[in-house]
């Protein structure tokens, strides 16, 4: 009886422990073939609808090799990837914005990628196949370590009918004075002075549009956040001022704006007809087309202002795509030639997800009407450069977004007392 | 002798399975966060070990004790109002008969709807645009703007969303607690000359101290970790007044990649929780002995 029950019980232990480990093992396996590799994406439809299609089309022009494509949802996308490299789960193809592509370059996480293999017979032709200024960023030590994709500028997104209604022509605003006049004007507040209708839509509460935003007026304003060396913090500028003064008189002076009158971004607003103007990226018109607003019919681009007496340039910004640096080479080149064929079709790219690929060969291919859709935003890019990267990019930028919060909020901010304690924060982490 | 090393040889063949998911899954990432917390690690690179510097930092940085005051208004608003409402709520209900079941899936149910989902109805209601708050008689500059994105209203804020999540639970523990008292207590009280508010303060409260502890522990532990709530409402704004320490701990360990910083946060969070615990438990303790 003893025997028996010593027996038992240790069969049940054993079971349950064989049952963890089974656990842990993972699910059943993809199809074996010759290379599979996994690529992971952040989630925006137009996006990932066309890259559903394009994967379809490079696993039937390359049957040796397997793409397993993963959609992440976009809040948590960089932060599953630095969980995921610090497990050693990461996948072969992965994304990167600009702002974080420093630290993976300084850690030693990505892959070059193989001119060769990408389809070019050396370094020289293969950058020459890309717009200017375009690699500038994941160039580093004369390898490419990424291949950016979404390629981004900024414009203002306006209603054809609120200026139409306010007698305001929108090319005259060349100034942010200019634009702050328009705003108040077209700006619309109900009894109680609640913000029904925004005269001009900053990006507030979402940190990576601080710093898209921030960067373009700190180049507009010629300002630079770190000395040449990057060893020091140059923000106590008085050419800084004006940026913050923007942010805060646009919400206290001109009353044209408010932190709280969308819960994230506003183009439920804009599809609304209840925003004026707003920061927009290369994404104008595929993210307004759900509410069927129609560049030129409802809603159209002009240049981003500048300060008076300030740079009229803007700061370009893309999505990467990028190759994990702990694979074997036969998964390297099997995920540089997917980069390769993706990169191709940058007039699908334009037509169907409504992004601008950086990589040249494709406008030929798309309609003279399609193509007048991102006029401005072809200019714009045409005006831009890229940020200033660095390996602690987004702690930099904390400070830097404390002080457009504390604008935000507070009418009487005190914004040359902010920026002198926010360059003695940045030189913290830098020196 | 050996009849009884068997028997305890029993004992641990079935613990072992218990034991082994209590380590993997408690005891290895405590001990993993008291190491990270002597470490600089940004998840790309191995750790270094750099003793208590991390320490040291924390109790120089500003943030933490800007997130440490909002944390202890955000718990202390949340019990002080969730444990006398539910109690009332519960003493209420234990007299409303048949009707009790009603109202009891009433307060019960935004305890078990999704954070997400009553984060992002909270976030409606509070719209100064179209929000249910436009329609309440309060004062105009309430309902200028989202309390949600004002600074001095955001804990508040944040404190009536928290006490609707999460009333229903302890009415539900209170009720049950009120239930189990006899009734021969309240009727002697009765035959005494006792009025209602005299029976439920020299007799049922007193009863009920234990209750009282469990429940002030729980709410004060659930509010001092409670960063689904927050972060799905406010991501800790406007301009960190909102902040947390368990948002303080996320951003520190996944938007700024210093896990060995937020690791010790970690571990300082939890010293100020058993702390508090500590202190409710011997405050209490004489009392319901």
């Amino acid at each position: 009886m003893k025997r028996h029950y010593t027996r038992t019980a240790l069969l049940v232990a054993v079971l349950f422990t064989v049952v963890t480990l089974c656990g842990f093992a993972g699910g059943a396996q993809e199809k074996v073939s010759e290379v599979d590799i996994t690529f992971w994406q952040h989630s925006y439809p137009p996006l990932n609808a066309w890259t559903q299609k394009h994967i379809q089309g490079f696993m039937a022009a390359n049957p040796g090799i397997t793409v397993n494509f993963e959609l992440i949802p976009f809040e948590e996308y960089i932060q599953k990837v630095f969980t995921a490299l610090a497990t050693r789960q990461a996948p072969e193809v992965f994304e990167s914005d600009d702002f974080t592509f420093a630290q993976f370059i300084e850690n030693k996480a990505l892959h070059d990628i193989d001119p060769v293999v990408f389809g070019y017979s050396n370094l020289g032709d293969f950058t020459a196949a890309f717009e200017r200024n375009s690699l500038e960023l994941v160039t580093v030590e004369g390898k490419v370590f990424a291949i950016p994709y979404d390629w981004e500028a900024p414009v203002i997104g306006y209603n054809i009918e609120i200026f139409k209604k306010a007698g305001i022509n929108p090319q005259s605003l060349k100034t942010w004075k200019q634009h702050g006049q328009a705003a108040q004007k077209t700006a619309v507040h109900d009894s109680n002075g609640v913000l029904t209708t925004a005269g001009m839509c900053f990006v507030h509460n979402i940190g990576e549009y601080y710093q898209h935003i921030g960067n373009t007026l700190f180049r507009q304003a010629k300002v630079s956040i770190l000395n040449k060396n990057k060893s020091a913090a140059t923000l106590n500028d008085p050419n800084a001022d004006r940026v913050f003064q923007l942010w805060n008189d646009m919400i206290f002076k001109y009353k044209a704006d408010d932190p709280g009158f969308t819960g994230s971004f506003y183009t439920e607003e804009f599809g609304q007809g209840r925003v004026a103007m707003g920061w927009m990226l290369t994404w104008a018109n595929s993210i307004l087309a759900p509410h069927d607003y129609k560049k030129g019919r409802d809603f159209d681009l002009i240049p981003v202002p500048t300060f008076e007496g300030g740079d009229t340039g803007t700061i370009s910004s893309a999505w990467n795509w990028v190759v994990n640096a702990n694979i074997s080479n036969a998964k390297a080149d099997a995920s540089t030639k997917f980069l390769s064929y993706k990169s191709d079709q940058g007039d699908t790219f334009l037509t169907e997800a409504g992004l601008v690929s950086p990589k040249k060969g494709w406008r030929e291919k798309v309609s003279s009407e399609d193509l007048a859709l991102y006029d401005e935003i072809f200019n714009s890019l045409g005006r831009s450069r890229p940020h200033d990267p660095h390996p602690k990019y987004q702690e930099i930028w904390k400070p830097i977004i404390k002080v457009f919060q504390t604008c935000e909020v507070d009418p009487n901010a005190n914004v040359r007392q902010l920026l002198k304690v926010g360059e003695q924060e940045i030189n913290d982490i830098v020196q | 002798m050996i009849s009884t090393r068997r028997d305890n040889l029993y004992g641990y063949i079935f613990i072992l399975p218990a034991v082994l998911v209590l380590g993997c899954f408690f005891a290895y990432p405590i001990l993993k966060t008291l190491y990270l917390s002597t470490a600089e690690w940004n998840m790309l690179s191995k750790p270094k070990l750099v003793g208590f510097k991390n320490y040291i930092r924390l109790f120089q940085d500003g943030d933490f004790y800007k997130s440490l005051w909002v944390t202890i208004y955000y718990v202390f608003g949340t019990t002080l109002l969730n444990i006398p409402l539910a109690f009332l709520c519960a003493v209420a209900l234990n007299g409303a008969g048949r009707a009790q079941g009603f109202f009891k899936g009433i307060y019960f149910t935004p305890v078990v709807l999704s954070t997400v989902i009553a984060s992002v109805l909270w976030i409606s209601v509070y719209h100064p645009y179209s929000g249910i708050m436009q329609l309440l008689p309060l004062p105009s500059h309430l309902k200028v703007q989202s309390w949600y994105q004002r600074p001095d209203l955001v804990v508040p804020g944040l404190i009536v969303f928290t006490l609707w999540k999460g009333i229903g639970l302890y009415i539900v523990i209170f009720l049950a607690a009120l239930i189990n008292i006899p009734a021969s207590y309240q009727e002697a009280a009765q035959i005494d000359g006792a009025s209602f508010w005299q029976s439920l303060l020299k007799i049922v409260i007193p009863m009920l101290k234990p209750i009282f502890l469990f429940t002030v522990v729980i709410c004060v532990v659930y509010s001092f970790q409670n960063f689904a709530i927050v972060y799905t409402s406010t991501k800790g704004g406007p301009n960190d007044y909102s902040k947390i320490l368990p948002i303080l701990i996320f951003e520190n360990g996944f938007k700024y990649y210093k896990m060995g910083y937020a690791s010790a946060l970690a571990v300082i969070q939890f010293l100020i929780m058993f702390f508090f615990s500590y202190i409710q438990f011997k405050v209490f303790k004489s009392e319901v002995e």
